[in-house]
């Protein structure tokens, strides 16, 4: 018998943060990416001198948006959507300084996709 | 006295403001490679003039023109009916992009209800024409015949 069939039902409905269906998570991203498309002629402006393109602020935007885009829990997409929506508020706002922009800049997958394979996920210790 | 003056003034004034005024491209770099694609297509951009209603052939060149523009559509597997995200291979960031290309196009605002519904090419123009209140075989007498002419050549461009 596995945990989840054991566990009560309760339980496994969780609080949502935001969006309760993957539909409605799905607009909220979309939204924000709208936002930050809508910025970038301001975000070359405001950061002058960090010399962006038009091309690499998109690019880079939508890298950012890409790097999340194996996470499936909601509650997860939430947070993200709402950690997006300060980032955008922090950048607008230029309390970032040209030198703490990192988000311009990382390129890493700060999300793994989970293996599905037995060996892939004993690896990983699931 | 003086307040007449200044009434026939600004009367004046409004009739001084040329009828025909040339719409500033609005289609932003953003969207384009500039290098290439935009020297030989900037001549395809049909003008808008203050007075002209929009037509079937203005707005159906106009929503080609900027997807061809687009850098992830290759300009040669575009049609009318091609999938976005099944023939020509974009995600939905990409629509969003589009959606909001399409917006800064024509001036106006696309709710996210509809933009859902953005799944080819002549959806976005269906649209546009259901907003705009045009129909593909009424042409307003407003429009020139010059014009309609122009817009009709680069409808034709868009198909090839």
């Amino acid at each position: 018998m596995s945990l989840t069939t054991r566990l009560p039902q309760t339980l496994k409905q969780v609080r949502p943060v935001l969006s309760t269906d993957h539909a409605e998570a799905k607009r909220r991203v979309l939204n924000l990416y709208k936002i930050w498309l809508r910025q970038i002629p301001y975000l070359r402006v405001d950061y002058i001198k960090n010399n962006w393109t038009e091309t690499h602020l998109r690019n880079v935007i939508k890298e950012n948006f890409m790097r999340n885009k194996d996470v499936t829990d909601l509650r997860v997409i939430d947070l993200l959507i709402v950690r997006g929506q300060m980032d955008f508020v922090e950048t607008a706002e230029i309390w970032r300084q040209q030198h703490n922009t990192a988000l311009m800049d990382s390129k890493k997958d700060s999300y793994k996709k989970k293996s599905t394979s037995f060996l892939g996920r004993f690896y990983e210790g699931h | 006295m003086l307040s007449s003056t200044i009434r026939l003034l600004m009367r004046s004034a409004s009739l001084m403001r040329p009828m025909i005024t040339v719409r500033p491209l609005s289609i932003k770099p953003t969207l384009m490679n500039l290098n290439e694609k935009r020297k030989l297509l900037i001549n395809e951009i049909p003008r808008r003039w203050s007075h002209v209603h929009y037509t079937y052939p203005m707005i159906e060149s106009r929503v080609m023109l900027l997807l061809r523009l687009f850098d992830k559509i290759d300009p040669n597997s575009l049609k009318l009916d091609s999938r976005f995200v099944q023939d020509l291979g974009l995600d939905s960031l990409d629509i969003v992009e589009i959606t909001a290309a399409v917006e800064d196009e024509f001036w106006t605002e696309i709710p996210e209800v509809d933009s859902d519904h953005f799944t080819t090419p002549r959806n976005i123009i269906q649209y546009l024409c259901d907003k705009y209140d045009v129909y593909e075989h009424i042409e307003p007498i407003s429009a020139g015949k010059e014009y309609l002419k122009e817009a009709k050549e680069a409808a034709d461009r868009a198909h090839h």
